[in-house]
């Protein structure tokens, strides 16, 4: 894999740049305690979850043991996978310059594809596709296939790697966005009118009416929920499971020039003309945020797999890194053109697209580090063959960067830029079709619910904290009430015996209450309609043979 | 107090309390204070007062209460029964006494006297033993005399033990009285006209009752007062009675009122008339049985208990075993309770719980755990297979002369070399410093100087050997080695794994062959490594300046002087010794000529020999693969100036290359400029050690137009069209961090900030240019006004409920003063969010949604759950996750492991906790 394309190699760690403080030591520590010490500073940096709380300070007993036993848990689970990185097998690197004069940025295609192994040399290929227009670029979830769609109609896909095609169909109308679903099995084309759906083999299954004149689209692939922006300025979610419509949000600010969500938590990120860009969630009908990232129309917004930083590229010329935890601009770069499209990699490498050249930006942030660095120097370069760039999207677990343009497509090595430890339980590259499907049906099993999606996706479970007045001033009271019987009907849906197991669980509750009445009711009616039935069948069967009508 | 018990047999508890007596003083007084003691005391009596002993003899339990009552501020761990009983002598002796004591706590008490406000002592005790007691008493089995009198000794004892001399007495005679008031219940018909006489007799004798009350030997005196007075008869009786009760006294005292009760009599029941036979039978009975003091003599048991009490006494004895039986394993429960994990069968019980399982220890034969193991290495020692190794033979000393030596001479001999050898060792070190050190930076001065003008010199003549010729050495040395079997070869491998070695001649001679090879190219390769080594280490080392060059070997010149002068030391006795002067001499000798070397190479003699030497080290270098001819190193040089001279070339040619491009990559006007910047470089190269690539030498030559041209020269492959203009706008862009300081990387990301400007298109080159296209909308104003208004919005609001007419006229002709006198009566404020309490309040550029977003609280819980005491508490609970996604494996298993796990099979009981 892309352990094989990095050309000079580093190690991964990367090192802090952090001041260093040389504190005497004072503290009387051995050397295996001091190791210990380092080791559990090293696993909590990578792998931990959140500050230790205070046991010593639980009065109760058997809470405090438990706590304890719960952050001995804790500890145990990050030393572990800290351990586990032994089994991670493939190293990734980078281009590395050998002398302070020797820039990355000069390495051509060319050099890379002559001094890589053969298998990885194949990674680079062109694309020459000029008659149907620049040409929009998408890969599925595991980096297996590519999804081509030409501004003029042409929809193709492809096992890239093998070079075999999936399919090719010609829409005959224009083609404003392609995005892969959950899987290689369907893709979600945004035409001229509508949003089709179509399946690997490019047979029409769904036109979602709803969405018309759609203009980006994303997918969100733990919810099952497309997201899509039409020229309106609506975003709108459809759960791709269920086939609801989930929310309906008018963003107010005209036709979106970008979009993108959060791998994180999950949250749209718009793009607008205004040069703000709006967060979003399915759950409100207003923007969590609206940063103001430039002065002219966002052309491109990507975020990084963590869920930190955003990188945003204006028509104003300039490239915004903003850390989204904190909302603050980090650092703003210059582009030459007004870039056209950004992405990031899983290992943190920036891909702009401007004019007829792509830039590809090491180190714009680092989680490690305090302070940002500004970088003077880009990684690579890729263009100025003459391609105008529309579109630039990073191969997962790869070190591929497709970038789709006038001319048709083209695949350019970029040594360190993909995960080189994929987790098959997330997304396999060589997965099998039974595999493929456990997944599917694993992934309906574990969707998660529109509702989940918040800032923090973490708040699953946390206190409510709102004070009881201000409960009391938001309860509902112009609710429905709950009819009992409509509920009970509700509960006990399923199974033949499932009714009757509920009603028996609810009369053996000695709470006599209106529920409670209604289920007695309820019964009794079950039960005269059983008797009755039963006499029915008793008189059909005559006198000799009534013995064996079935009892119930 | 009675005792269940009918005859005089010690209970359990009894052998202990006799052992009290014995106590010397200060363990008493420290036994008072011990609370175990006491209590152990005073259980038996407790569990003596069962209600069956209370039925026994219920009247006089009766009296007893009520002296409890009376005596109540007698010491209660000194038993008052034992004093009690010790009374009755002391009142016969103290006939109508007075008595005043005090007790250690400080209790008073009057004796003998008619206390006024005690109606219990109204009647005197002595003067109850009238003459128609006798037959009152004639029932009891008076013991004799002699043994009462013993007993009666033990009671001083003990008295003396734990009381003061004073309170003993005082304490004796108030339990002698309370001890006779059983008595008076039963007389109760006894003449009260005695009181005057004994009060009478009471000032009698309080004078010197009282002077000599806290005499101990008192006993005797009182005695012979009360054989004075009281007829012998009654005495006599008395005392039966008193010993009857001495008997006991130092028994428990629950046991005492038992001996009482055993001397039951018909008359004791109120039955003295009675005539019946039987009953007379039994009492001679019981009284014989009483007088047995023969230790194995049948004694008639006690009365059995009731079922009833019976089955209590034991309900309470085997609760109380149980308890103890069932806390054993209370720690048990506890901790399997706690665990996390339980696994049966349980680890303790199976059958290899605690041995060591870890090691398994050699075998030898004084380990030998069984006979077979023994067997086996006793074969194994007789077939000479020993597993010990065999004692080395002692090495056995003899000196010149061949005679053998003791211990203690070898010994001395060896301090003795050991210390001519740290003599010598020291001036050999001493001399090595020298030579190291100082010597060696002098000699680098000359060698360089000599190299740099054979260098000179060879350059001038062309000689020096190209890069072209090196590389073709080394591919021929590597081509050398292609064909060679090497030691990790398939070959040799495959042999060493059959041990063909051993077998085949062949493979033996290849492997020989291949050490040979290797060694031999082994040795070339570190000819030329170690020359590299070398000259890094002089030039590491080169700091020092050449001015110093002489003063160097001035030193080293008188350094080698005073070594020469400190040669002759004093001689110890040592020394006088042969063999340590023929050492002494060989090292000497070693040293002299070693400073004498050293001399000559300091008077420069010494050049020829070295260069010798070089050539002779030459030889293994690289140099044998040229043949003589094509060798042009004919000059004496060392490995430094070759290498320096290689680094040189490498520049040069580098130059070129970069010369090369550049000519080969667009035009560029700056090109000569660069080139001249480094052509001001070659001859310090050359000169200086350190190369022209090395970081000093360009940041002292650095000027900022070269560095930029430089840059450019880099960048020129990216922009087609290089504009010539210089920069002349400082860099617009905003530097978000800049954490190194460094001259040298500022200037470059200056220049490359520059630099993307000067590539910028013209249209946005300008930044001023860029803010002026977009002042068509003024983004930012306009984001600023929206962000003020949801503050507004968000902000606390005032509403006025007022609703018009309410309590106030409308319509037309209202003033507009009433109007606005009637606004504003009810107003309610609304909380919201504080502009200062925003999330995004010091956020510049950003606006955050305050509201809250309800479709999430699905999934708050409403409130915190029970165990947890705070929020971060469970919330920290519930951030560790399940699913195998977000842990190792190791961890997913263990954290879902069931709680109790059973493996198959029998499964043992837990093991009796031992503790």
């Amino acid at each position: 894999m892309e352990a094989e394309t990095a050309v000079a190699r580093a190690p991964t760690a990367r090192k802090s740049n952090a001041i260093v403080t040389h504190k005497p030591r004072t503290d009387m520590a051995t050397r295996a305690e001091r190791e210990k010490a380092r080791r559990i500073r090293d696993a909590n940096q990578a792998y931990g979850r959140g500050k230790q709380i205070n046991t010593k300070q639980i009065k109760d007993k058997k809470l405090r043991r438990n706590l304890k036993q719960l952050e001995a848990k804790y500890q145990n689970a990050t030393l572990k996978a800290k351990d586990a990185e032994i089994l991670l097998e493939n190293t990734s690197g980078f281009l590395e310059a050998e002398g302070e004069l020797e820039r990355t940025y000069k390495v051509q295609q060319d050099d890379i594809v002559a001094n890589v192994a053969v298998e990885t040399a194949k990674k680079r290929f062109e694309l020459k596709l000029d008659q149907l227009g620049p040409y929009l670029c998408d890969y599925s979830r595991n980096g297996r296939e590519l999804l081509l769609g030409g501004r003029k109609g042409h929809v193709a896909t492809m096992d890239w790697r093998e070079g075999k095609l999936g399919c090719e169909i010609q829409l005959g109308e224009t083609v404003r966005d392609v995005k892969w679903l959950h899987n290689n099995q369907f893709f979600a084309v945004a035409q001229k009118k509508y949003v089709y759906i179509y399946d690997r083999n490019g047979v029409e299954i769904h036109c979602l009416r709803k969405h018309s004149e759609v203009t980006h689209m994303e997918f969100l692939p733990y919810h099952f929920l497309l997201a899509t922006m039409n020229t309106g300025g609506v975003l709108k979610y459809q759960d791709t499971s269920t086939g609801q419509i989930v929310a309906e949000l008018p963003s107010r600010l005209g036709p979106p020039t970008s979009l993108t969500h959060n791998p994180y938590n999950a949250i749209i990120h718009a793009g607008h003309q205004n040069g703000t860009v709006t967060l979003w969630s399915p759950n409100s009908a207003e923007p969590l945020v609206k940063l103001l990232a430039h002065r002219g129309p966002v052309r491109g917004v990507a975020v990084d797999r963590e869920g930190r930083y955003m990188v945003s590229a204006g028509q104003d010329a300039r490239m915004a890194v903003w850390d989204i935890r904190m909302f603050k601009e980090v650092s703003t770069y210059s582009t030459y053109t007004p870039a056209s499209s950004v992405a990031i990699s899983d290992t943190g490498l920036t891909a702009v697209g401007w004019g007829t050249s792509t830039t590809i930006w090491k180190g714009l942030f680092d989680k490690n580090l305090a302070e940002q660095q500004r970088q003077s120097h880009p990684y690579m370069k890729w263009g100025r063959e003459g391609k105008a760039v529309e579109r630039v999207r990073w191969c997962p677990f790869e070190d591929v960067l497709g970038i789709g343009h006038d001319k048709g497509f083209s695949s350019i090595i970029v040594p360190g830029a993909g995960e080189a430890n994929f987790d098959a339980f997330e997304a396999n590259p060589f997965e099998t079709a039974k595999q493929r499907q456990e997944t599917e049906v694993k992934g309906l099993l574990n969707k998660l619910a529109p509702e989940m999606i918040a800032l923090d996706p973490n708040f699953v479970g946390n206190v409510d904290l709102r004070s009881d007045a201000q409960r009391r001033a938001e309860r509902d009271l112009d609710a429905k009430p709950v009819d009992v019987a409509e509920e009970i009907r509700n509960r006990a849906r399923g199974k033949n015996g499932a009714l009757k197991k509920y009603l028996r669980k609810q009369r053996k509750r000695n709470i006599i209450d209106e529920k409670r009445l209604r289920v007695d009711e309820l019964w009794k009616e079950q039960q005269k309609k059983n008797d009755k039935k039963r006499k029915e069948v008793e008189e059909d069967l005559g006198p000799a043979l009534s013995r064996f009508a079935k009892k119930e | 107090m009675p005792g269940r018990q009918a005859h005089g047999r010690p209970l359990l508890a009894q052998p202990k309390a006799k052992a009290g007596p014995k106590k010397s003083k200060s363990r008493a007084q420290a036994n008072a204070l011990n609370a175990f003691n006491i209590a152990q005391e005073r259980f038996p009596t407790k569990e003596k007062k069962t209600p069956r002993a209370r039925e026994l003899d219920a009247d006089i339990e009766k009296k007893h209460a009520r002296d409890d009552e009376d005596d109540d501020d007698e010491d209660e761990e000194e038993g008052p029964r034992r004093k009690k009983v010790k009374a009755p002598k002391r009142g016969a002796a103290t006939d109508g006494d007075v008595e005043y004591g005090s007790d250690s706590e400080g209790n008073e008490w009057q004796l003998g006297g008619l206390a006024d406000d005690d109606e219990d002592s109204e009647i005197e005790s002595d003067d109850a033993f009238g003459d128609s007691d006798n037959e009152m008493f004639q029932g009891y089995a008076f013991r004799g005399s002699k043994s009462g009198k013993r007993k009666d000794d033990d009671s001083d004892d003990s008295d003396d033990s734990n009381d003061d001399l004073g309170e003993t007495l005082g304490e004796e005679a108030i339990d002698l009285a309370t001890a006779l008031d059983q008595f008076e219940e039963e007389s109760e018909e006894e003449p009260e006209g005695e009181e005057g006489s004994e009060e009478e007799s009471e000032e009698e004798d309080d004078s010197d009752e009282s002077g000599g009350s806290d005499d101990d030997d008192d006993d005797d005196d009182v005695d012979d007062d009360s054989d004075e007075e009281a007829d012998p008869e009654k005495l006599k009786e008395l005392k039966g009675l008193i010993s009857g009760f001495g008997g006991e006294e130092d028994d428990d005292e629950s046991s005492k009122p038992a001996s009482n009760q055993q001397k039951i009599d018909l008359g004791d029941l109120g039955l003295s008339g009675l005539n019946d036979p039987f009953m007379k039978q039994s009492v001679k009975l019981l009284k014989k049985e009483s007088k047995e003091t023969r230790p194995g003599a049948a004694k008639k048991l006690a009365v059995p208990l009731s079922r009833r009490e019976q089955g209590r006494l034991d309900r309470a004895a085997a609760y109380e075993k149980t308890n103890e039986t069932l806390e054993r394993w209370t720690e048990t429960v506890k901790q399997n309770r706690r665990a996390e994990h339980l696994i049966f069968p349980l680890p303790q019980n199976s059958d290899s719980a605690g041995l060591d399982r870890s090691e398994l220890q050699p075998l030898s034969l004084k380990n030998a755990a069984n006979e077979l193991e023994s067997t086996i290495m006793g074969i194994m020692e007789q077939s000479g297979l020993s597993l010990e190794k065999e004692k080395k033979p002692k090495k056995q000393e003899f000196d010149e002369e061949g005679n053998l030596l003791t211990r203690k001479q070898v010994l001395e001999r060896k301090r003795i070399e050991r210390e001519i050898n740290s003599r010598e060792a020291k001036r050999a070190k001493r001399i090595k410093k020298i030579k190291s050190k100082a010597y060696h930076r002098v000699h680098r001065k000359q060698r360089e100087r000599d190299e740099m003008a054979a260098k000179e010199a060879m350059a001038e003549a062309g000689e020096i050997d190209s890069e072209e010729e090196r590389e073709a050495q080394d591919r021929r040395r590597a081509l050398e080695r292609v064909g060679q079997r090497h030691k990790d070869s398939k070959w040799a491998k495959m042999g060493s794994k059959a041990k063909r070695a051993v077998w085949d001649d062949d493979f033996r001679s290849g492997l020989t062959e291949m050490a040979r090879k290797d060694e031999e190219l082994r040795r070339r390769k570190e000819g030329k490594s170690s020359r590299a080594a070398g000259d890094d280490s002089d030039e590491t080392s080169s700091s020092g300046s050449d001015s110093d060059d002489d003063d160097d070997v001035a030193k080293i010149r008188r350094q080698l002087d005073e070594l020469e002068q400190s040669d002759d030391e004093p001689q110890s006795r040592l020394m006088k010794m042969k063999f340590m002067q023929k050492a002494e001499a060989a090292r000497k000798k070693a040293n002299d000529d070693l400073i004498q070397e050293i001399r000559r190479e300091l008077d420069g003699e010494d050049a020829p020999a070295s260069d010798d030497e070089e050539e002779k080290a030459g030889e293994v270098g690289r140099r044998q693969y040229g043949n003589g001819a094509a060798n042009p190193f004919s000059m004496p040089q060392d490995s430094s100036s070759s290498s320096k001279e290689k680094r040189a070339r490498e520049a040069r040619k580098e130059r070129e290359e970069v010369r090369f491009a550049n000519g080969d990559g667009a035009p560029h006007v700056a090109n000569g400029s660069v080139n001249n910047a480094w052509s001001t470089t070659p001859a310090e190269t050359t000169s200086s050690i350190a190369g022209a690539w090395s970081r000093g030498d360009s940041r002292r030559k650095k000027s900022s137009s070269a560095r930029a041209d430089d840059l450019d020269l880099n960048a020129n492959i990216l922009t087609a069209s290089q504009p010539s203009k210089p920069k002349t706008k400082p860099s617009s862009t905003p530097k978000a961090s800049r954490p190194e300081d460094d001259n040298d990387d500022d200037t470059s990301s200056d220049e490359s900030d520059a630099d993307s400007e000067n590539r910028l298109p013209l249209a946005i080159r300008d930044k001023a240019l860029v803010a002026r296209a977009f002042a068509g909308e003024d983004v930012v104003a306009e984001f600023q006004r929206e962000k003020d208004e949801i503050a507004e919005a968000d902000d606390d609001k005032v509403i006025d409920n007022t609703l018009p007419g309410w309590g106030s006229w409308v319509g037309e002709g209202i003033s507009a003063r009433e109007k606005k006198r009637h606004q504003g009566r009810f107003l309610t404020k609304v909380e919201g969010i504080k502009k200062k309490d925003r999330k995004d309040a010091k956020l510049d550029k950003v606006i955050i949604n305050e509201k809250r977003v309800k479709k999430n609280d699905r999934y708050l819980a409403s409130q915190l759950p029970f165990p947890f005491e705070s929020r971060q508490q469970y919330e920290r609970a519930l951030r560790l996750p399940v699913g195998p996604e977000w842990m190792t494996k190791e961890t997913f298993q263990e954290n879902t492991k069931p709680r109790v796990i059973i493996k198959q099979g029998i499964i043992k009981p837990m093991s009796k906790p031992t503790a």
